[in-house]
């Protein structure tokens, strides 16, 4: 199968930062693929160049299997994109900017319009059609710029932190949204809410200091069931965690009182998972002790930090 | 890598985006304010013509007189004008070419800054390539001073045809399309100046500030080092509002030498800006 994106060998500096490092990238068509990584570590200027916002020193992007040139633009329709920081004209009308962008695409006018109005609609915002960018909120803001990303139906979208800035509602539906969308076509996600990637996205990629340290699929990356955490209703006694600790499969059980859960290790040869769970949750009702919600393997968050400089 | 339907595109926005904004609505009714003031002007100035008669020595030396306060064109090329022509249209053309500069840089230096800026131009560049931005934004500048020239032609020609004679029928009318076609033709190595103004500096209004100063600099730093030594005025030639006044002359020989500067000087200022957006990171 093609792959949506190919990125070979990628590198970029600013002067004497080194924002890409030779990265290398595939990302399969018709997912939702997460990428996380901490500030700096170059997934704005991934997206740039990949966009041809700005040219590569060195390396190759490739689009649905057609090698892009230096600094070009990918092939009309194929590629769509959410920067992170571009801004609407502010003292003009923002259906009149959405049907520029539409025929920039390659469609007729009228065409253009339709789809103007119809990305406006799946943001939940068709009342803007008419307004100037500089009426809108933030939150608003953000939520145009992911219709004109839609724009045309393109192949793969890219979105730099989608829902950042935005409220608990806003960033709710756009998950939504997205989660509609999926299987239709590629989607590719940065964001800092790594619960959001983890909740979304089929495949993540972790970069780092301009490297891609890790990509693999969700569940490959949180790294098997080889760890349980608990959420409890109170924080445990040392006496409350006595009958996990003898488990013969447990290997380590730590409190944690930074995020308040209770991570228990254990060897998966020794007992697969599922038992393995059955037997903590006894032994955590005997000795009285209540959990609101048990999660089977790392947390991607936890995976990031042990991949990321931030975790050591 | 060339668009020619994307050019298009852009520069129709570009147009749509300059008359729907605040500026250029306040700068569109100055404009009107000074044409009219000056089509005032130039009727009465017609009248007194007409008193005197325009064969006679007295209208001539009046006329001859502003055109050459104007310009730097020789007397006898003046005087051979107003003879061809309507002479008001004639000191029109000078007022038209005299002020085109001025003109220019207030229509065409946001071509790409703001654009950049704002990092607007993010969502054009997924969608087309750099060229086609960049030649998109320099036509749309081209057609705003296209319409805001046809404004002040038709604003003059219109006080003209309506309170005087001055006009002489359809002669006076194919001037003012010559007088129109001249000045937006003049306006291209303008653009192409902008254009490497906006792409180079990515602020508006540093590209505005820029484009003064570079015209102020041109002129005084030539001016003064000429002194010194007649070479060095040959550095006018940096800022393309040399030789502009030659553009009134009905002789092709007359004009050839200045369209080829004119030619020559906007496809180096064009060919830089253009390289610049090309290579800078946007």
């Amino acid at each position: 199968m093609t792959a949506a994106l190919r990125v070979s060998g990628l590198s970029k500096s600013y002067g004497s930062l080194q924002a890409l490092r030779g990265m290398n990238l595939e990302v399969q068509p018709s997912q939702i693929f997460g990428v996380v990584g901490p500030n700096g570590a170059g997934k704005t200027t991934l997206f740039s160049v990949i966009s041809g916002f700005l040219p590569q020193d060195a390396g190759e992007v490739e689009i649905a299997g057609k090698r892009l040139s230096r600094g070009a633009p990918p092939p009309k329709g194929s590629l769509s994109i959410l920067p992170q920081d571009a801004g609407f004209i502010a003292d003009l009308n923002l259906g009149f900017q959405l049907v520029l962008y539409g025929e920039l695409q390659g469609l007729g006018r009228a065409r253009a319009q339709e789809e103007a109005r119809r990305v406006l609609k799946l943001v939940g915002l068709s009342e803007v059609f008419d307004r100037k960018a500089k009426t809108l909120s933030h939150g608003m803001h953000k939520r145009v710029g992911i219709a004109q990303a839609f724009i045309g139906e393109p192949s793969l979208v890219i979105l730099d932190e989608p829902t950042a800035g935005l409220d608990p509602h806003a960033a709710r539906e756009i998950r939504a949204l997205l989660r509609k969308i999926q299987g239709q076509r590629t989607v590719i996600v940065s964001s800092h809410n790594l619960g959001e990637v983890e909740d979304l996205c089929n495949e993540v990629a972790i970069l780092d200091q301009g490297v891609l340290v890790r990509q693999d699929s969700i569940t490959g990356v949180i790294g098997g069931a080889q760890l349980v955490v608990f959420r409890l209703s109170r924080p445990p006694a040392e006496a409350d965690l006595a009958g996990l600790r003898a488990l013969p499969f447990v290997t380590d059980v730590a409190w944690s009182t930074e995020d308040e859960r209770l991570r228990v290790a254990f060897n998966a040869d020794a007992q697969p998972p599922g038992p393995a769970s059955r037997d903590m949750v006894c032994a955590l009702v005997d000795a009285g002790v209540l959990f609101v919600e048990m999660k089977l393997g790392k947390s991607l968050e936890e995976r990031f930090l042990e991949e990321t400089r931030a975790g050591g | 890598m060339l668009h020619s339907q994307d050019i298009w595109v852009i520069a129709r926005f570009e147009v749509v985006r300059h008359l729907r904004s605040r500026h250029a609505i306040a700068a569109g009714l100055l404009l009107i304010l000074f044409c009219g003031f000056g089509a005032y002007e130039l009727v009465q100035f017609a009248d007194k013509l007409a008193e005197l008669d325009r064969d006679l020595g007295p209208a001539l030396d009046m006329i001859a007189g502003m055109v050459e306060g104007l310009t730097d064109l020789p007397v006898v090329g003046v005087r051979g004008l107003l003879r061809q022509h309507p002479p008001v249209l004639v000191a029109l053309f000078a007022l038209v070419m005299f002020l085109m500069p001025l003109l220019s840089i207030i229509l065409a230096y946001d071509q790409t800054a703001t654009d950049i800026e704002t990092r607007h131009v993010r969502y054009l560049l997924f969608r087309s390539d750099r060229i086609s931005i960049f030649l998109g934004k320099a036509l749309g500048a081209q057609l705003i001073i296209s319409i805001a020239v046809a404004l002040v032609v038709l604003i003059f020609g219109v006080f003209l045809a309506v309170r005087t004679d001055a006009l002489e029928g359809m002669k006076g009318v194919a001037y003012l399309g010559r007088i129109w076609v001249t000045a937006v033709l003049y306006a291209v190595p303008f653009v192409a100046l902008l254009g490497l103004s906006s792409a180079l500096f990515g602020r508006a209004r540093r590209s505005l500030t820029v484009a003064f100063l570079y015209w102020f600099g041109v002129a005084t730093l030539s001016g003064l080092l000429s002194l010194a030594n007649e070479g060095f005025e040959h550095l006018r030639y940096l800022f393309p509002s040399v030789g502009r006044f030659d553009l009134l002359l009905d002789d092709p020989g007359d004009l050839r030498g200045t369209v080829l500067y004119l030619v020559a000087f906007t496809l180096v200022a064009g060919l830089l800006g253009l390289w610049r957006f090309r290579s800078r990171d946007l």
